[in-house]
């Protein structure tokens, strides 16, 4: 067993024992994970703090029922991938155009705007930055998605499987994502 | 893109989702059409740009969330003991091990046990210390809590 499904079933065993350290271990392995997708899945940093905490406490009541020796983080992930649809499903426009992206940075709507004359990318800044900027532009759903193929390396089938779409409307979100973001993108990924 | 190619075909093609001979088609196609290689070249920088994103950063607030979780689970926990508690009957005394002198990590850490573990599992220094080891912070966090959680309950019992 790899080390890291070894620490994933001490924690599974000591939560079913009801052992406040697996609760306490459970959280200090996995709360920074759980933000950091819910962050990147509804580019916000409240809800994403929200989502954490409603992730863990989803996770407490359902972890009597989950079998030791599977790995905890796609488990996690999924849970995560379900409360951040409800939110979605609930505050449809979460992405602000009028949001800055980084401190002193362009806002969103610039950044979405996108530079007509190329020479001014440069004061622009980072690619990285603006591609940040691009994909929280992106709406929620194609933003997942997006997240789900890219950071986490699933397949269409996967992708469909975690957040319940069907495989089509896996692959239509997608591809119009990347059509975007290609597009928004096509001056600095040119340079 | 001015050729026949469209670009779901080819995004399919760079996720490795087409069949062998799809494939082949779209790589003999490649080899004559500079406009969908060019658009090709681009997706792929995108794709490994998308891959290399530095992650969030983490918000000082993040450190709250440990304390919050706790909180509200501590919070169901005696609403489900309350609710399959008979009538009139009140909640078991606690077992001794707070007072054989352990110091402040076991009073602490028992604490947590009481509230999480339905009375029935009492860690002790060694789980304390472990914690403490692996997280300061949220061993620090858990003992405020923990303290917090004891006060409220002795509080409760002197009304």
């Amino acid at each position: 067993m790899h080390p890291l499904d070894q620490a994933d079933d001490q924690i599974i065993r000591l939560c079913h024992r009801s052992s406040p350290e697996g609760f306490a271990r459970l959280i200090l392995a996995y709360q920074e994970r759980v933000y950091r997708q819910a962050h990147r899945f509804l580019a916000n940093r409240e809800d994403a703090l929200d989502i954490t905490q409603e992730v863990f406490l989803s996770a407490f009541r359902a972890i009597g029922r989950f079998q030791a020796g599977r790995p905890l983080w796609p488990w996690l992930r999924r849970i995560t991938v379900n409360a951040c649809i409800n939110t979605i499903r609930r505050r449809p426009s979460l992405a602000s155009l009028d949001q800055q992206v980084v401190d002193g940075g362009p806002s969103l709507g610039e950044v979405i705007a996108g530079p007509d004359d190329v020479s001014s990318i440069a004061e622009l800044g980072g690619l990285r930055e603006h591609l940040v900027a691009a994909m929280e532009g992106l709406p929620p759903l194609h933003r997942l998605v997006i997240v789900l193929r890219h950071e986490q390396g699933l397949s269409y089938e996967e992708i469909a499987g975690e957040t319940g779409l069907p495989v089509g409307t896996v692959k239509t979100y997608l591809y119009r994502a990347r059509r975007e973001l290609r597009r928004r993108m096509e001056p600095w990924l040119e340079a | 893109m001015g050729c026949r190619l469209d670009d779901e075909h080819l995004q399919a093609y760079l996720d490795g989702a087409l069949e062998p001979a799809e494939a082949l088609l779209i790589e003999e196609h490649l080899r004559i059409c500079p406009d969908c290689r060019r658009s090709a070249r681009l997706f792929k920088l995108l794709f490994w740009e998308m891959e290399h994103l530095p992650p969030p950063a983490l918000p000082s607030a993040l450190a709250e969330v440990s304390d919050r979780v706790m909180a509200a689970w501590e919070e169901e926990q005696e609403r489900s003991r309350a609710a399959a508690r008979p009538a009139g009957r009140t909640a078991p005394a606690r077992p001794g091990a707070a007072r054989q002198g352990a110091g402040r990590a076991n009073v602490a850490w028992n604490g947590l046990s009481l509230a999480l573990g339905g009375f029935g599992h009492i860690p002790g220094v060694r789980a304390a210390g472990a914690l403490a080891q692996a997280s300061p912070g949220l061993a620090r966090r858990t003992a405020r809590w923990a303290a917090r959680f004891l006060w409220n309950r002795a509080r409760a019992r002197g009304r």
